[in-house]
């Protein structure tokens, strides 16, 4: 494989190669530059695949874990960790297990995990708490965007609010846009537990916002 | 099917709303910063793990490790307690005297050598 890989860059360029690619190249140079001209142009194709992966995955990497962490500071954190333990155990990844991107998820998940544990949040109060204590607020007094805007963070409430599992799910199926079968293997468990998790969560999450849903139900607002 | 109808309804409004919520801020100098870490990090032996510590499995008591190191250790019991009560260590000590001619077979015994004696006393 590597000399298919050596033949390959030759004839393409770096940027052209595929994920499993990139990460076989960068399994197969090392790290850091010496002396000898051969392994500095090694060394800096290594750094060039790594730029590539990241320029590809970084967002979506940040993406799974704002929405599993919100906090903009553990976002960056785990992003960086999980792309650090790329640039130094490219290898981890094993080809034909799984595809690139939902090991990618996985790694990051068990990140965000790694990281809840360590700086475990005060837990946020539930939804009945939430609704109840929801001030009025004169709807049509506001902006479209306001409006969207607050809408925006009952969500983020919500979502919080749900079981790790459950929020785990509709984040990776809704804000990420994967099947149920990858994220079945990123959850490490089995389609029907997916689903199920999904379910439960679609219920709740109807429940908490019942009132903008209602809203957005009356005003045909909902596209 | 009105049910039905109704659910699809609050389906589409949850998606719309699950829509509005906040994304990730940006972060632009991110990817800079990631490249800079990398170069100036350490070897590889320092990094973690991929999997976080709930997966990883707690190794059995009894292993193939354990077995190996219990094992010699009662084979070297067992050849302890054996060379001792058949005059193993006796035939070890006298045999390379016997084949230099320092001592003739069966002259020299070790017992005495321990008990303080020297080997010539021992014989007198």
């Amino acid at each position: 494989m590597l000399a298919n890989l050596k033949n390959s860059t030759q004839t393409q360029s770096t940027s052209a190669l595929d994920d499993e690619q990139l990460l076989a190249l960068m399994a197969h140079t090392p790290q850091a530059a010496n002396n000898n001209e051969t392994c500095t142009n090694q060394a800096n194709n290594r750094q060039h695949a790594f730029s590539i992966l990241m320029a590809r995955h970084l967002d979506k990497v940040r993406a799974l874990a704002w929405r599993t962490l919100q906090s903009h500071a553990d976002t960056d954190e785990v992003a960086q960790e999980v792309f650090l333990k790329i640039w130094h155990k490219p290898d981890r990844f094993k080809p034909g297990k799984a595809k690139f991107s939902t090991w990618l998820f996985r790694v990051t998940l068990n990140a965000c995990i790694d990281r809840q544990r360590k700086t475990k949040t005060v837990p946020i109060e539930p939804f009945e708490t939430v609704l109840r204590d929801e001030k009025p607020t004169p709807e049509q007094a506001l902006s479209k965007d306001q409006q969207n805007q607050q809408r925006g963070e009952r969500v983020n409430n919500a979502l919080q609010n749900l079981p790790d599992r459950q929020r785990q799910a509709i984040i990776l199926s809704h804000f990420e846009g994967i099947s149920n079968i990858e994220a079945a293997q990123i959850l490490d468990t089995s389609v029907e537990a997916v689903e199920s998790l999904l379910g439960r969560a679609r219920r709740s999450l109807k429940a908490a916002l019942a009132k903008d849903i209602h809203q957005l139900l009356e005003t045909g607002n909902n596209r | 099917m009105k049910h039905n109808q109704m659910n699809n309804q609050e389906d589409q409004a949850l998606d719309h709303l699950l829509d509005l919520s906040t994304p990730a801020p940006a972060s632009p100098q991110l990817a800079r910063h990631i490249l800079a870490a990398a170069n100036a990090s350490g070897p590889a032996s320092n990094v973690v793990e991929f999997t976080p510590k709930r997966n990883l499995a707690k190794p059995p008591y009894l292993n193939p490790d354990n077995w190996l190191i219990g094992g010699l250790m009662a084979a070297s019991l067992i050849i302890g307690i054996w060379s001792g009560t058949n005059d193993l260590s006796n035939l070890l000590v006298t045999a390379p005297l016997e084949l230099a001619g320092i001592e003739q077979p069966g002259e020299f015994d070790i017992y005495p050598v321990l008990d303080g004696f020297s080997a010539t006393e021992s014989l007198l």
